[in-house]
């Protein structure tokens, strides 16, 4: 329904888990392939569908210096022509049996995802397997498809909440790719050749490179025989080595304004370094971001929301990543009130830490994530999307079966360390402001030191 | 009390490359329930998972908002969750997150729709809290004040500040001189702003009543069990005098309207909207087919057309939604920097012109089915998809039962209906167009 409108935009919830949902679901069936490909099958009866992710471990902090947008482009060119395939066929192979295939990619990793009736299963695989085995990469394609990501590139610029984590993202990253923005930049992308998307397939797209989750109502011995006879052709390569800059560390007040002066509101992300998501702290910061702002009776939402008016979403999360990720606050709130925004979110999270949370906080905090778990395990695909976390992130293989059980060790004392450790305040947090800001910057002037940005994020002085 | 069940059977037709498989079936027993105050609930077990859908469908949205009072439906939808009588403020979400469940609310012209997704062990509590808002609701000025400067702000996140949004609102109230479809679901800002708490208390009483809204319930639960707790909780609640019907109905078209809207944008955007038929009119089934043809997936007519061929879109949706009066039949289009809208108007009219004079084929017929078919399948994977299309279907057909005929409905569709429906529908005197034209940074 096009024009509904919700009570608020936490519609994606939190990846959490239990083990009151079904065992077997949370137990695919792991086989690796001579080619060191890694497949995991997990058996979902009920509805005629399967789920299929195809995973590569190379997204946009593997492009090389000087030629972001390169892991963009690829994902972008794998549909358009594959195998025998020209880019028309595999449009007409998925829309005939009313499947659906998407390529996207995060800076760790590139995503093939496809759905389909159980019956298409096999058509799927084999599509798949010419997608990232066999992509056509011709230089038609390639030009009409650089074309459209310089086309993108200029629309994110309309994307105010995009653009904030972008900006967040460079500031606080660094030289360290997770600094890049994710889709490349226009300077970059202009200047790639097909060469280059030729040389990163060559290079990162290789079956101990990859693995690959597939959810269905058929069995796993029958799918696993097509997945070998499609895949085991894929040949084996050794990987590039890569060294990733270290972040720079995040010090005082860090403050910046990113001028974009049509908006009469400001988007705010206020945070810091903290962890990859395969850390055993994890779990308890999990815990002390859902009493922070994991909900709508969370302390953000409540006192920010509810009791003063001040924004419509207002959340904190832990970005998930294998290397270290942020612990951040975001929200927006009209450009009238962007101090007092600054000044409520920091006020919380002082309190947070010199407070902490009470036993009730944390067992409450628990039982939410436990209970919402089984919400994100209804079908095939909600199921392929817990199992490809697992995997990416280099999480235990016992991880979604024993999660419930970890999710309740987690005591008080647990909480309150990992708060102490991540949970950021005045001493040490980057302010990431976007909008108007001639209007914003007199707002938050006595906070500290204010550097202003253009949108181009060359630094201007204010 | 009445009380029958149907067999939801669902045949997935394959493609006609697999004319030899056999069709699979999905048994779904749905059971309706009716109490003597008029509530209607569905029930629909699914043991899979331990937990449960609980939703709640209330038969009013911006369409049935007064003069002055847009958006008091959606505005509605926020305050319902700030307290009523057994539950205070803030206690239904520190109730339902603390004990592992999540809960949204969604307005649209037609319907305000609350729901909860929980353990099934926790049932009571969710019937508990949500018979106290239907008929205890506290409406207060704080709760007013806050929740007002709440929406406001989503209005400027997702309308004022967001290019899809505002295009969206000004084609709606071009396209629509008289019938309340012409408003948004946000509101009017200053209708926002006059909203008072007795505007509150007169839209509650008029519009949330037990023979006003609809309930489904899908998980893992026994219905016998489930109705006890609903007629303990509910069958108290008093029935309502039934809210005014909405009697305006939009004049025809007497010819085309066109919109400029300067906004400060990177890429222009075409929007086009013909005057369509309601939920409950056959065709919405033929128009459908001609959705999915002509935009859905790269393999669409105009995907081919303005994307791949002439390469002067980056991407484009179109869009049917069904409703309770006539709609509008839209397409989404967002060019490429420098375009106008003069070529990509030319191409898409041409193509709306073919379907009008050539009948599709049998391969390009078959394929929108098995889009429609499988996706069909897709949106029932989850409790809660179960239970917003049986809702949804109970409010806009008045018979969720439609949702047993959707695939035969789909199935029975000629290339002859394609091409009626494409005369009636795409006529110059019911398009309404609307161009976004980027404007320079300030």
């Amino acid at each position: 329904m096009r024009h509904a409108l919700y009570r608020t935009v936490f519609l994606l919830l939190a990846v959490t888990l239990s083990a009151r949902a079904q065992d077997a679901s949370l137990s695919p069936t792991r086989s690796t392939l001579a080619n060191g490909l890694t497949v995991l099958v997990v058996e979902q009866r009920g509805l005629p569908l399967t789920a299929v992710r195809l995973v590569v471990l190379a997204g946009s902090a593997f492009d090389p210096p000087g030629k972001e947008g390169v892991a963009a482009l690829t994902a972008l060119l794998l549909d358009k022509g594959a195998g025998n395939r020209s880019a028309s066929q595999v449009a007409e192979t998925v829309d005939f049996r009313g499947g659906t295939l998407e390529v996207d990619h995060t800076h760790d990793a590139t995503f093939v995802t496809a759905s389909m009736l159980s019956r298409d299963t096999d058509v799927f695989l084999e599509l798949m397997a010419d997608m990232v085995i066999r992509p056509s990469l011709a230089e038609e394609e390639y030009l009409r498809e650089r074309e459209n990501l310089l086309a993108s590139l200029a629309r994110t610029q309309e994307n105010a909440s995009y653009l904030t984590d972008v900006f967040f993202n460079r500031f606080l990253f660094g030289a360290h790719p997770y600094g890049r923005p994710e889709l490349g930049a226009d300077s970059s992308v202009a200047r790639l050749t097909r060469e280059d998307i030729v040389a990163f397939h060559r290079s990162w797209y290789v079956p101990n490179n990859a693995f690959m989750i597939i959810a269905c109502d058929v069995h796993t011995t029958d799918v696993m025989r097509t997945a070998r006879r499609l895949f085991e052709g894929w040949r084996k390569r050794p990987l590039p080595r890569t060294v990733f800059a270290a972040p720079p560390a995040v010090n005082g007040f860090s403050l910046h304004v990113v001028d974009k002066p049509d908006l009469s509101q400001t988007h705010v992300r206020m945070g810091t370094l903290a962890l990859p998501r395969n850390h055993p702290n994890h779990i308890p910061l999990a815990v002390a971001s859902t009493i922070l702002g994991g909900g709508f009776s969370s302390r953000l939402v409540s006192r920010i929301r509810v009791d003063r008016g001040l924004t419509y979403d207002i959340r904190s999360r832990i970005a998930p990543r294998r290397e270290r990720g942020a612990f951040v606050v975001s929200t927006f709130t009209k450009t009238e009130t962007t101090g007092e925004m600054v000044e409520a979110v920091l006020e919380e999270l002082r309190q947070f830490r010199r407070t902490g949370v009470t036993e009730a906080d944390v067992l409450a905090a628990r039982q939410y994530l436990s209970g919402v778990f089984p919400l994100s395990l209804q079908g095939p695909r909600a199921l392929t999307d817990q199992i490809v976390d697992m995997e990416l992130y280099g999480l235990p293989a016992d991880y979604l079966r024993t999660y419930t059980d970890r999710l309740r060790a987690v005591t008080v004392g647990e909480v309150a360390r990992v708060i102490r450790r991540y949970v950021p305040d005045d001493e040490a947090i980057l302010c990431v402001l976007l909008g108007p800001a001639d209007r914003i910057i007199p707002q938050i002037e006595h906070f500290g030191t204010v550097r202003r940005h253009s949108m181009d994020v060359q630094p201007v002085e204010p | 009390m009445t009380l029958r069940t149907f067999f939801l059977l669902i045949a997935v037709y394959a493609g006609a490359n697999h004319t030899d498989a056999q069709p699979p079936n999905l048994s779904l027993p749905v059971t309706r329930h009716v109490l003597a105050n008029g509530l209607e609930v569905f029930t629909l077990e699914n043991p899979t998972l331990p937990i449960i859908s609980f939703y709640t469908f209330f038969r009013t949205g911006s369409r049935n908002e007064p003069v002055g009072r847009s958006g008091i439906s959606h505005l509605f939808e926020h305050i319902m969750f700030n307290g009523a009588k057994r539950y205070g403020p803030k206690e239904f979400d520190r109730q339902l997150e603390s004990i592992g469940g999540y809960s949204n609310a969604y307005t649209t012209e037609d319907m305000t729709v609350y729901y909860e997704d929980f353990p099934a062990d926790r049932l009571e509590l969710v019937i508990d809290m949500e018979s106290d808002r239907m008929t205890n609701l506290a409406l207060t000025e704080e709760s007013l004040a806050s929740e007002r400067e709440v929406v406001k702000e989503e209005r400027r996140v997702y309308v004022d500040n967001s290019v899809e949004g505002h295009i969206f609102e000004l084609l709606s109230s071009l396209a629509f001189t008289t019938h309340p479809y012409r408003n948004p679901v946000a509101g009017w800002m200053t209708d926002l702003d006059a909203i008072t708490v007795e505007d509150c208390r007169r839209y509650y009483s008029m519009h949330y009543a037990p023979n006003n809204a609809v309930i489904v319930l899908v998980g893992d639960f026994q219905t016998d069990v489930a109705m006890d707790l609903i007629r303990r909780y509910y069958e108290s609640i008093p029935a309502q005098a039934p809210a005014p019907p909405v009697r305006t109905v939009e004049p025809p078209p007497y010819g085309e309207r066109r919109a400029t809207l300067y906004k400060y944008a990177e890429l222009p955007v075409l929007l086009i909207g013909y005057r369509a038929v309601a939920a409950q009119n056959p065709d919405v089934f033929t128009l459908d087919i001609l959705q999915i043809l002509l935009g859905r997936g790269e393999s669409s007519r105009l995907y081919r057309k303005l994307v791949y061929d002439e390469q002067i879109a980056i991407e484009l949706s179109v869009s049917f939604p069904w409703m309770l009066d006539p709609g509008l039949f839209t397409f989404y289009i967002t060019l490429k920097p420098g375009e106008r809208h003069e070529k990509a108007e030319q191409l898409l009219y041409e193509e709306l012109e073919r379907l009008k004079n050539e009948p599709v084929t049998e391969q390009e017929l078959r394929k929108a089915k098995n889009i429609l078919e499988a996706g069909l399948v897709r949106d029932l994977e989850t409790n809660g998809g179960k239970a917003d299309k049986i809702g949804n279907y109970a409010l806009l057909f008045g018979d969720w039962s439609m949702l047993t005929q959707t695939m035969t409905r789909y199935e029975s569709v000629t290339a002859k209906d394609v091409m009626a429906a494409a005369r009636t529908l795409f006529s110059d005197r019911g398009r309404n167009i609307v161009f976004m034209m980027p404007e320079e940074k300030p």
